[in-house]
């Protein structure tokens, strides 16, 4: 009996120090039970590609005048593991100060805001997700550039878009921050509704990524 | 025989751990059915098997090199289950199930007070479905396992 609490002593001891010294053998480990299907994804990416070249059409024909005159340089980064409760979205990238990241910069997936940089480590970083329920950002919506809030979450919406404005699904949804590279499309507007309040409009979102299938990023440079 | 029936509950766990990812992958919804099952393991085990199952839980389950709240959650509640159920008068599988649902509220109002709560209805779902796969793990525990006071 005494030989057993030992052995279990010390399994507990080998266990903590690996968290918090070797973290990424967990992270393995989750890798090969949560491995996931690698499907072909060549729809998706039509689909994103179809988003960023209304978002550049948006760009062109309404703001080019105003944009500023800066093109980041993009870091690529692989997806090393993800927050695996419901309540947040986040994910660890194998990029961290070494390799020049740096918090609050943009995280990019094949050309469409994913997040962006929350906390750097020394040779990783945890990016926080537009399905992040405390992620927000200023956009704009088509080639109008109407203005509203996006909120991330389960399901990110977009608020206080004007009621004169004029938006219909299928338009494309950009960045509009000054933290983020300029007209960087976020995904699609779904559906359109008035504010419970009735003094704004409110849209549902449609993106052109499965935020699980991620596996490969691309992180701005300041 | 005591090490087979660490194992018993370790392969517990690995199954667990298969669903919640996979259920994770497939349909985006998220269920704490590892907490689930390491609440139901320390009504079973001695102190120090719940911290190895705790500690090897919570070494799967951490997304980032710093220890975070979240992971320490992981790791301490089934330890407390193991002494709150010293206490609990009632039968093994009302423990169990109370215990399991104390762990859920502590852990969302810890974390995410502010998301899980106000979004009731997808918490009660959750919760629903972690009580369930809960109590069917204690089953198929006490089947072959005496729970321990």
């Amino acid at each position: 009996m005494r030989r057993d609490r030992w052995l279990f002593v010390t399994l507990s001891l080998v266990l903590l120090a690996l968290l918090l010294w070797r973290p990424e053998t967990g992270w393995e480990l989750r890798a090969l039970l949560g491995s996931r299907e690698e499907e072909s994804r060549t729809a998706d990416e039509l689909y994103a590609q179809n988003i960023q070249l209304k978002a550049e059409l948006a760009k062109l024909s309404v703001i080019e005048s105003q944009l500023p005159a800066w093109s980041p340089e993009y870091i690529r980064a692989s997806v090393l593991s993800r927050y695996p409760f419901g309540a947040k979205s986040e994910l660890l990238l194998d990029i961290g100060e070494r390799q020049g990241a740096e918090e609050g910069v943009a995280v990019a997936f094949q050309g469409v805001l994913l997040g962006k940089v929350q906390s750097v480590f020394d040779s990783t970083s945890v990016a926080q997700t537009v399905f992040d329920s405390r992620f927000e950002v200023a956009v704009r919506i088509g080639e109008r550039g109407a203005e509203a809030l996006f909120r991330g979450g389960d399901e990110p919406h977009l608020t206080l878009i004007s009621k004169r404005a004029k938006v219909e699904p299928g338009d494309v949804v950009y960045s509009a921050s000054p933290l983020f590279p300029y007209a960087i499309p976020l995904g699609e507007i779904e559906a359109v509704k008035l504010s419970e309040d009735q003094l704004f409009q409110e849209a549902s979102m449609k993106f052109s990524y499965e935020i699980g299938a991620v596996r490969t990023v691309f992180v701005a440079r300041q | 025989m005591r090490h087979k029936k660490f194992l018993a509950f370790f392969l517990g766990v690995l199954v667990a751990a298969l669903l919640q990812f996979r259920v994770e992958t497939v349909f985006g919804a998220s269920f704490d059915l590892l907490l689930a099952v390491l609440v139901a393991a320390s009504l079973f085990l001695s102190f120090w098997e719940v911290c190895s199952l705790s500690l090897f839980v919570a070494l799967m389950l951490n997304w980032q090199p710093a220890v975070s709240l979240e992971i320490g959650l992981i790791a301490v509640l089934p330890l407390v289950s193991f002494w709150i159920k010293k206490v609990l008068p009632w039968h093994a599988w009302v423990a169990n199930l109370f215990l399991i649902f104390l762990s859920l509220v502590v852990f969302h109002a810890a974390i995410a007070p502010f998301f899980s709560f106000p979004n009731f209805l997808a918490f009660v779902g959750t919760s629903i479905v972690t009580l369930l796969f809960g109590a069917v793990a204690f089953q198929i525990f006490y089947s072959s396992y005496e729970t321990q006071k």
